[in-house]
């Protein structure tokens, strides 16, 4: 019997993509979360940081602001880009979404970008 | 501001073979018709299906859409391994997942993808993507070309039906 002979070239990423979104809710959801992360971080990278931060970890805005003794007013804002909360509380945050927050001084030198990091604490 | 992927680019041609169009992701095919990436992606959906949907994003945002002449997305998104091999990086939650790559024109190859569990990637893991790449290669050589059908005025008399 003559064998198939198979292309080396598969299907695509993105038709196999949308074909999981056609089947899997969850899936579909979370790839709608993504592509709203994706247009936060044009606007604000922390803001986008911390969201997909908590939705991996699968945390509530709520149980983020008890644990991080914050409101949840001020998660709700922080994620929406609108609003950096002070250093101490986004410390407080990071803690609870297991990160560190580390600050970054930049400075040019003869031309060349030099950067340095610090712990908050 | 990181720059656009789907910037245009004026920088001159490298010549006659340069790919048209935009890059696309596809997944490596074995002879049997298997194709281990997706198959691993299909896998994980079972229990993890936000985990295949970060990794599925990181391919559309980082691979598919871009220029061939433009120069890989730049770390931490992508990395080289060795070669023209590179490795996707995709962090969900805990987990670490590496997607290995290869560019053959204007198709970014899905080679081979796994958790990653160690600092580097493993000499086992690279040889899987090498291996398959080569496999890639030698089965595309072997695919016979044939040359467009010629039409118009290029047409030899007949070709129209007549």
């Amino acid at each position: 019997m003559a064998s198939v002979l198979h292309s080396p070239i598969g299907k695509s990423a993105a038709k196999a993509a949308k074909a999981r979104a056609d089947r899997n809710v969850a899936y579909r959801d979370a790839r709608a979360e993504y592509e709203r992360i994706r247009a936060l971080r044009e606007a604000s990278p922390v803001a986008a940081h911390l969201r997909e931060r908590r939705f991996e970890l699968g945390l509530t805005q709520e149980e983020v602001a008890k644990a991080a003794g914050t409101s949840h007013s001020a998660i709700s804002r922080l994620e929406k880009g609108t609003h950096i909360p002070q250093l101490p509380t986004l410390q407080r945050i990071a803690a609870v979404l297991d990160e560190e927050l580390l600050v970054c001084f930049q400075r040019t030198v003869d031309g060349e970008v030099e950067h340095e990091f610090a712990a908050v604490a | 501001m990181p720059p656009s992927k789907r910037s245009s680019s004026s920088r001159p041609s490298a010549g006659n073979a340069q790919p048209r169009g935009r890059t696309q992701a596809v997944f490596y095919r074995d002879k049997r018709g298997h194709e281990p990436v997706d198959a691993f992606l299909e896998d994980l959906l079972r229990t993890q299906p936000l985990a295949v949907a970060k990794i599925d994003d990181a391919i559309e945002e980082h691979l598919n859409g871009r220029d061939p002449r433009d120069p890989p997305p730049e770390f931490p998104a992508t990395s080289q391994i060795e070669g023209e091999l590179r490795e996707l990086r995709v962090r969900f939650a805990r987990t670490r997942y590496r997607v290995l790559y290869q560019r053959s024109r204007n198709l970014l190859v899905l080679l081979h993808i796994f958790e990653k569990n160690t600092g580097t990637v493993s000499a086992a893991d690279r040889r899987k993507a090498e291996a398959r790449m080569v496999d890639f290669r030698a089965r595309m050589d072997a695919i016979p070309r044939r040359r467009p059908r010629a039409t118009g005025r290029d047409a030899p008399p007949g070709a129209h039906g007549s």
